[in-house]
């Protein structure tokens, strides 16, 4: 085996023990474990511009239902598909659900432009529980159904950030105003000490907490705002108040004080908030929040950062499921791009799910029928599917992928090894007996006169002269030696100069490649 | 331009062995060129390997990325495997004047003298060295003229019949240097390097054995043809005859070099016993 060949396998040698190294490593430690979220479509239907969607049972059956609504109409379907009832009102529309009449099943309340003035009309089990117009509020932007202690009150708010509070039977209890010429943008049902609240949120960044009889707890101010979700993330009873505002801000207010708890710049405006369950751990709660560039941050009840990603566009919504099955939620995304993503809960590892081909609108995932489903909606439609986690087949482990690529780099090496040497350049054909030895050594001296004579002559610049004069004393010295090891008595002709070791004539002075003085 | 592998024989053996050496040169060659066309296609493959275990990733989309790890992987595989093969193939062909000084080498085989040699080189590691740089001059417009003298072919060898003969092919080329030249508009421009001159030349010494022939030249003189070659001098010094033959042709052949040694000859006449 010649030297490169050693070279070679030596080479591919340590990189496949190397590479195998690494491939059990990841294998043994689990850090090659991989799998995939695959979708399939249960059913989807036609349905534009979604503005509310939510599996809840409202039938009263015990099994789920689909809330669908959009700007001018909602419908109920069931897990089927098959519609249960539908209603059409003017624009615009505000819808909510909770249960209103205490049966213990959710009903809908609609907050929409009734002949004239606005007004609530609540729905219990696809029938009219009753019908209040509210005098002297404007346009609906957002209601809510608050389960106060004391009472059920259908909250319903404004374009112009009026409150309105209306009993079980529609008759009106308050009516209070949050700040003026700007709209609702978020209500709540916020705990202190247990006890529900009213969390009210204006567009133009003014927020308040009120009891049942529509007093105001206290009153926070910041910039626009986007968002606003009350939940109790530590479990202590007392709901933590999560705002997101136009200018990339994240707050987080006791719901008890109105106190900030937590505040930080996100560097986009926030636009979607929600409880997921992301590590696992039930004893806390923990969120994650989407922004208008994209942005995806999942944080701790107490507002550490857990992991950040990105999708494609405006984050419209965050869902929670999980999937795996492994206790902590998956969260799920859906963009202005159409992309839909999940992230597995505890390591934020992104994974991509079919897309549409317009933004998605609204995502909400619950048991539905016969399993968990997710209900995606995009501006042109609404598809229920069902999500899987399926785990990598056994081909697809590092372990497998190492051998693969040693067995590449074993082959190639052989193919590499096993190619015949290059001949070289510069061969000498030359019979090594005395006689040979001696016809060199006349030719060199023939050779060498030549070299004289064309520079002499004046047809060989001095450089060139000198380099090819060295050259021939070389071989003459070469030759010289060789004749000595063959027993040959020949008088040296030629020695080494003692500073650039170029071979002289005997007899001469000075060195002719160097200028050394030499002195035999 | 071709480009020719560098390659420089010194000879001194007997002519068998020489052209048995040349011969063995050209087959180690074709092993070495063969089996790197047998190999071509490996990196190739690799390649398209680490393709394809990539694209399959993309397919399966699993998290991990380990078929993507595996398709780059292959890739560079692909790529040194690529370099290392690339350095070790035979590359250019030979010059066209190894198998012409082969060729002459097997003609003569059986006209050397027993027991003696071929002595001489062929050196075929290109002309435009600058250890071949015979001279420089200026010409009319100021820019440097290079003369090269690239003796590719030397040949010394006492033949059968007692003469000596002495053969030099060599290539002269006369080339303006590259240089640098400012346009009309201002930008400097790099004037490439220019063939002025380019001819071959043959230089045939035959010292006679006056014991065998006595010279009678009759067809030597300039002007006459041998082959490619026409020749320029002839000369004849006592008992040794000079010629220089030229030709303005890129590549000679062996019958070119052996019709000029063959005119030589035909200026002996044999003495008779």
């Amino acid at each position: 085996m010649n030297p490169r060949a050693k070279s070679t396998w030596l080479a591919a040698g340590v990189l496949v023990a190397l590479i195998v190294g690494v491939a059990l490593l990841l294998t043994f430690t689990g850090g090659g474990d991989a799998a995939k979220f695959t979708t399939h479509e249960v059913w989807s239907q036609s349905m534009s511009n979604m503005q509310s969607l939510k599996i809840i049972d409202l039938t009263g059956d015990g099994q789920n239902d689909l809330f669908l609504q959009n700007e001018r109409s909602f419908k109920i379907v069931d897990a089927g598909g098959q519609e249960l009832q539908a209603h059409s009102f003017g624009t615009p529309l505000a819808t909510t659900m909770g249960d209103v009449n205490g049966d213990g099943v959710e009903d809908v309340a609609v907050f929409a432009p009734d002949s004239g003035d606005p007004g609530v009309i609540v729905f219990s089990q696809n029938e009219q529980l009753w019908r209040h117009p509210i005098e002297q509020v404007g346009s609906p932007a957002r209601a809510a159904v608050i389960r106060f202690p004391e009472q059920t009150l259908v909250i319903a708010g404004d374009e112009g950030g009026k409150l309105v509070a209306l009993d079980a039977t529609g008759q009106e209890v308050w009516r209070a105003e949050l700040s003026r010429g700007d709209a609702i943008r978020g209500l709540d049902d916020p705990r202190i000490d247990g006890q529900i609240h009213l969390a009210a949120a204006n567009h133009d960044g003014h927020v308040a907490l009120y009891d049942v009889t529509g007093e105001t707890l206290w009153t926070y101010s910041t910039g626009v705002l986007r968002r606003l979700r009350a939940y109790d993330l530590d479990g202590d009873g007392n709901s933590e108040i999560l705002l997101g505002t136009d200018n990339g801000q994240l707050i987080m207010l006791a719901a008890a004080t109105g106190k900030e708890l937590f505040k930080q710049r996100l560097g986009q405006a926030v636009t979607e908030i929600r409880e997921v369950e992301v590590d696992g751990n039930p004893s806390a709660r923990e969120f994650v929040v989407g922004g208008k560039e994209g942005g995806v941050w999942a944080f701790t009840s107490s507002g550490t950062e857990l992991w950040s990603s990105n999708v494609a566009d405006k984050v419209n919504e965050i869902a929670a499921w999980d999937i795996d099955q492994d206790g902590a939620a998956e969260t799920i995304i859906g963009d202005d791009s159409g992309s839909v993503v999940v992230f597995v809960g505890k390591t934020g590892a992104r994974f991509d799910l079919s897309g549409h081909s317009s933004a998605i609108l609204r995502i909400d995932a619950e048991k539905l029928g016969d399993g968990r489903r997710a209900v995606i909606a995009d501006s042109r439609a609404v598809q229920v599917l069902s999500i899987e986690k399926e785990t990598a087949p056994f081909f697809y482990s590092p372990l497998i992928v190492g051998l693969i690529l040693s067995a590449v780099i074993l082959v190639a090496a052989w193919f590499v090894a096993s190619i015949p040497e290059k001949p070289a350049e510069r061969i000498a054909i030359e019979d090594q007996s005395t006689e040979g030895l001696l016809a060199q050594r006349r030719m060199l001296h023939e050779n060498i006169a030549d070299v004289e004579r064309m520079k002499q002559a004046g047809e060989m610049p001095p450089e060139v002269y000198l380099a090819r004069l060295k050259e021939l004393r070389a071989e003459l010295a070469d030759n010289e030696a060789s004749l000595k090891k063959a027993g040959v008595k020949i008088e040296a002709e030629t020695m080494k100069c003692p500073n650039c070791a170029g071979t002289l004539p005997l007899g001469v002075d000075r060195c002719d490649y160097c200028g050394q003085i030499v002195i035999t | 331009m071709t480009n020719y592998d560098p390659i420089y024989l010194s000879l001194n053996d007997n002519p068998r062995d020489i052209v048995s050496a040349l011969d063995d040169l050209t087959a180690r060659r074709n092993r070495t060129q063969s089996a790197y066309q047998e190999r071509a296609w490996l990196p190739t493959a690799i390649a398209l390997g680490g393709v394809f275990f990539c694209a399959l990733d993309f397919m399966l989309g699993y998290s991990g990325s380990f078929f993507i790890g595996l398709g780059a992987g292959l890739l560079v595989v692909a790529f040194v495997a690529w370099l290392v093969l690339r350095r070790r193939r035979a590359g250019q062909p030979l010059s066209p004047h190894f198998d012409t000084a082969r060729d002459v080498f097997y003609t003569l085989r059986d006209d050397v003298a027993p027991k003696k040699f071929f002595f001489g080189h062929v050196d075929l590691s290109g002309t435009q060295l600058p250890s071949k740089v015979a001279r420089t001059a200026t010409n009319a417009l100021g820019r440097q003229v290079s003369y090269y003298r690239d003796e590719w072919l030397s040949l010394k060898t006492k033949l059968y019949d007692g003469n000596m003969l002495r053969c030099s092919a060599q290539r002269r080329l006369k080339i303006r240097d590259s240089y640098l030249k400012r346009s009309m508009s201002g930008k400097m421009k790099m004037k490439s390097a220019l063939i002025k001159g380019d001819v071959q030349v043959l230089s045939v010494r035959l010292s006679v054995n006056p014991q065998v022939y006595t010279i009678a030249p009759h067809t030597l003189k300039p002007g006459a043809r041998a082959g490619r070659y026409t020749i320029a001098q002839c000369q004849i010094d006592g008992g040794i005859l000079n010629v220089v033959a030229q030709a303005q042709v890129g590549r000679i052949e062996a019958a070119d070099v052996l019709g000029v040694l063959r005119l030589l000859y035909d200026q002996l006449q044999r003495k008779t016993a």
